[in-house]
């Protein structure tokens, strides 16, 4: 792992990897949680307003098992906007602050990443990269770290 | 498909060109897959009313123009059989196909080029492994050996599965709109899930939510296989195995009839062989889709037959649901039994609202062989399923009898049996009848008959599935004779179908299924009745025993005295029986004193009586715990 010094040119990592670790240990508790990691690899083709919407639709939900799937969405957003937040990029709804029945605040954070790619692409396309790398690193921590639930068949180990 | 790509087609210029160039993106104008998935931004899930899943549907297959010779949702047809390495092999599937993707709060299936849909290489991959586990030498050639991991060792590839030409259930109809007659084109893609079992059996009140999904409507589907020595390949012994592989059924939901049939072009469908087969012919109320398409959909029939049984278990035992759940499945598991509804016939009136279907068809159901190494447990297994079987077969005939098959199956087709409501009105209930290749089915041609397969029937469920305890459930319509009677005369017409449309039994909520409740009104800032549609507490059915005669059977259910009681006119369950003894009903079965019946109390399950059972029944096993 390189430095997290600023003043190191060139290739600079972001800790992705030591990140994503850490949010794989703290959801790997929670039944059926991690599956999500796979499903964030996907969501990220759909660009940043879908995937930063996941954890609204999850939280809605009635089920245990579906809130905390809902948590896990929140981390990864929030964690990206700590990481862009270093290369001084603002990500819309960093802290997470909106709520899932708040229409009007979730017109507003759509408005602004999509704002993000019109105004300022070169962002829009670095944390959609980020986010990328962010996702094939929780994957990849995933196949390591999760917790096989006994009655799952035809999964490989 | 690129970013780029995808605002192009949607009108947005992409913002590839110059990072100066400041461009407008109106979130309104992005498509439906790239915005947040809840609600206020674009919300799949409910299957009512919902204008996101209109306009999501609408960017996914509508044409450019209105005769467009090749949307861009269709595939052309590709040169079948060998085609360089390719093989490719046409499929015809009679009704819908699902295959879900695992992505999106709505099941779809995987979205190829174009949007077109795409079924997974290892998904076909898997019935062929299926088809060919009687015979490992061709297991090894064409799927490679699960056990040493060594691949096919022919070079066979699965290439997956795509549909050509409209898969999307596109049609053009006549509606009326604002007075005039237009053209108006209707997609039946997006299918409709509702589950309602819960409230059917009186378990709940809720009201259940309605879901949507994406199914393929009755689609021509292309199977792609290769070979490393495509010269040398014996590809009319893959065809044979692959038409057997598909039998049971291709993509998800096949217990409820989706993937099933599937047949060559020239040929008929493959029907599988399954071990209860009954023919019958019926009429009724059609099921809808969203757009009031009306669809005669066969998963009514597993709907009806898991209803049943969760009332026949329910009325002797309060551990119902994991038999319930072994046999039709839940969210762990999938469902052992297997439904095909074999259509030889169908017929819709769309003319009349509610649209009404009449068909015909064979019904083929099975139960999923359990297989184990052990000697020992497969006997088990096998003795299991062999029990099972035969009390699936009798709830059939219990759902038959009792009532019918899909919606409105508590009320006789009045179109049948109350012409003149219908003149004036519209049709309520259905009817259905054996063809007559099948009428030795069912030996029920008297009330002693009837009476006897009721008795046979409870046993049945009372020897094998009651717990030591013997309590019940308290639900509304659990099958115990405490909590419900019924009643039969022999008669060519019906005499009971108009009580049902008198003033006061109509509105008495057990009757006419209608509760009175208080909503308040935004409008006007005051509290208003408001009829709520719920169920009633009565079956009614027209039983056809030849010779132009008919059981006409009353079951009743008096375990909720308060639904009986008519707001102004007080309890109706005594008027109600004393009008059903005028027209003749005699008692049949279950509580002959319902007027004493309080329901306060639990009902216990009553000791067996000394009647001579027609079936032999012997109960082979006692439920188990389910399998791990």
């Amino acid at each position: 792992m390189t430095t997290t010094n600023k003043q190191d040119a060139g290739w600079y990592p972001y800790n992705l990897d030591h990140h994503a670790q850490a949010l794989v240990i703290k959801h790997r508790d929670e039944k059926d949680v991690l599956i999500e990691s796979h499903k964030m690899r996907m969501a990220v083709a759909y660009g940043l307003e879908r995937f930063w919407g996941e954890h609204l639709r999850f939280e809605r939900e009635k089920k245990e098992e579906s809130k905390n799937k809902g948590k896990y969405w929140r981390d990864v957003w929030q964690i990206l906007g700590k990481i862009l937040e270093e290369s001084d990029i603002t990500l819309p709804d960093a802290d997470t602050k909106v709520k899932f029945d708040d229409t009007t605040k979730i017109g507003e954070t759509s408005s602004a990443i999509w704002k993000m790619s019109a105004e300022t692409p070169d962002d829009y396309r670095i944390a959609l990269t980020v986010l990328t790398q962010l996702c094939d690193s929780l994957v990849w921590w995933t196949q390591r770290y999760r917790k096989k639930d006994k009655k799952v068949k035809g999964e490989e180990d | 498909m690129s970013f780029s790509k995808a605002f192009e087609r949607v009108g947005i210029q992409s913002s590839k060109s110059k990072a100066s160039t400041k461009l407008e993106i109106n979130p309104e104008e992005v498509p439906m897959m790239y915005r947040a998935q809840v609600s206020g931004r674009c919300s799949l899930q409910f299957a009512g009313n919902n204008q996101d899943l209109e306009d999501w549907r609408k960017e996914w297959v509508d044409p450019k123009l209105d005769n467009d010779p090749q949307p861009r949702y269709q595939r052309k047809e590709p040169k079948l059989g060998l085609d360089g390495s390719i093989y490719r092999i046409k499929i015809e599937f009679p009704f819908r196909l699902s295959s879900n993707c695992g992505q999106d709060s709505i099941l779809r299936p995987i979205m190829g080029k174009n949007g077109i849909p795409y079924l997974s290489g290892s998904s076909v991959k898997g019935l062929f492994r299926r088809a060919c586990k009687d015979s490992p030498n061709k297991l090894r050639l064409y799927c490679g050996d699960d056990d040493n991991l060594t691949p096919s060792t022919l070079g066979f590839r699965f290439h997956g599965a795509y549909p050509i030409g409209d898969w999307s259930g596109m049609r053009k109809v006549r509606v009326r709109k604002r007075g005039e007659m237009i053209m108006e084109t209707r997609y039946r893609m997006l299918d409709v899930i509702h589950p309602q079992q819960l409230r059917q059996v009186g378990e709940k009140d809720s009201s259940p939510n309605a879901f949507a999904m994406v199914s393929l409507f009755q689609p021509t589907m292309v199977f792609e296989f290769s070979s490393a020595d495509p010269k040398n390949t014996n590809w009319q012994e893959v065809e044979n195995i692959f038409l057997q592989a598909i039998q049971l059924g291709v993509g998800g939901k096949t217990s409820t009839g989706y993937g099933l049939g599937g047949h060559l072009v020239d040929r008929p469908s493959e029907i599988p062989k399954y071990p209860i087969t009954v023919a019958f012919k019926g009429r009724g109320v059609s099921p809808t889709l969203r757009s009031d398409e009306p669809e005669f959909r066969p998963n009514l029939f597993k709907a009806t037959l898991r209803g049943h049984v969760k009332r026949l278990l329910a009325g002797v035992t309060q551990a119902g649901k994991d038999i319930e759940d072994r046999l039709f499945g839940s969210s762990s598991d999938p469902s052992q039994l297997q439904i095909f509804w074999q259509e030889t016939a169908i017929k819709y009136d769309e003319i009349k609202k509610p649209a009404t279907f009449s068909t015909e068809g064979i019904l083929h159901i099975d139960i999923k062989r359990q297989e184990s190494d052990d000697i020992k447990k497969q006997l088990e297994f096998d003795a299991q399923r062999e029990s099972d079987l035969r009390f699936i077969e009798q709830v059939l005939m219990f759902a038959f009898v009792m009532g019918g098959f899909g919606k409105s199956w508590r009320r006789v087709s009045h179109e049948i049996f109350y012409k003149d409501y219908v003149s004036k009105k519209f049709e309520i209930g259905c009817h259905w009848e054996l063809a007559s290749t099948d009428l030795k089915w069912l030996a029920i041609k008297s009330i002693d008959d009837l009476k006897q397969f009721i008795e046979g029937l409870y046993t049945v469920c009372r020897d094998r599935f009651s717990s030591q305890s013997s309590s019940c459930q308290t639900w509304r319509e659990a099958w115990n004779p405490n909590c419900v009677t019924v009643y039969a005369s022999i008669t060519r017409e019906s005499n009971v179908v108009r009580l049902f449309h008198d003033e006061i039994f109509k509105k008495t909520p057990a009757i006419g299924g209608r509760t009175i409740v208080k909503k308040f009104n935004r409008k006007t800032q005051e509290e208003e009745d408001k009829e709520q549609l719920g169920f009633s507490n009565v079956w009614h059915r027209m039983l056809p025993i030849g010779n132009n005669q008919y059981l006409e059977i009353v079951t009743v259910f008096h375990s909720d005295r308060s639904k009986w009681k008519h707001r102004d006119e007080g309890d109706q369950l005594k008027p109600f029986l004393d009008a059903i003894a005028a027209k003749g009903m005699k008692y049949v079965w279950g509580n002959q004193n319902p007027l004493q019946n309080s329901s306060k109390s639990l009902p216990s399950i009553p000791t067996p009586s000394k009647t001579q059972l027609p079936l032999s029944n012997k109960p082979i096993l006692k439920p188990k715990p389910p399998i791990q």
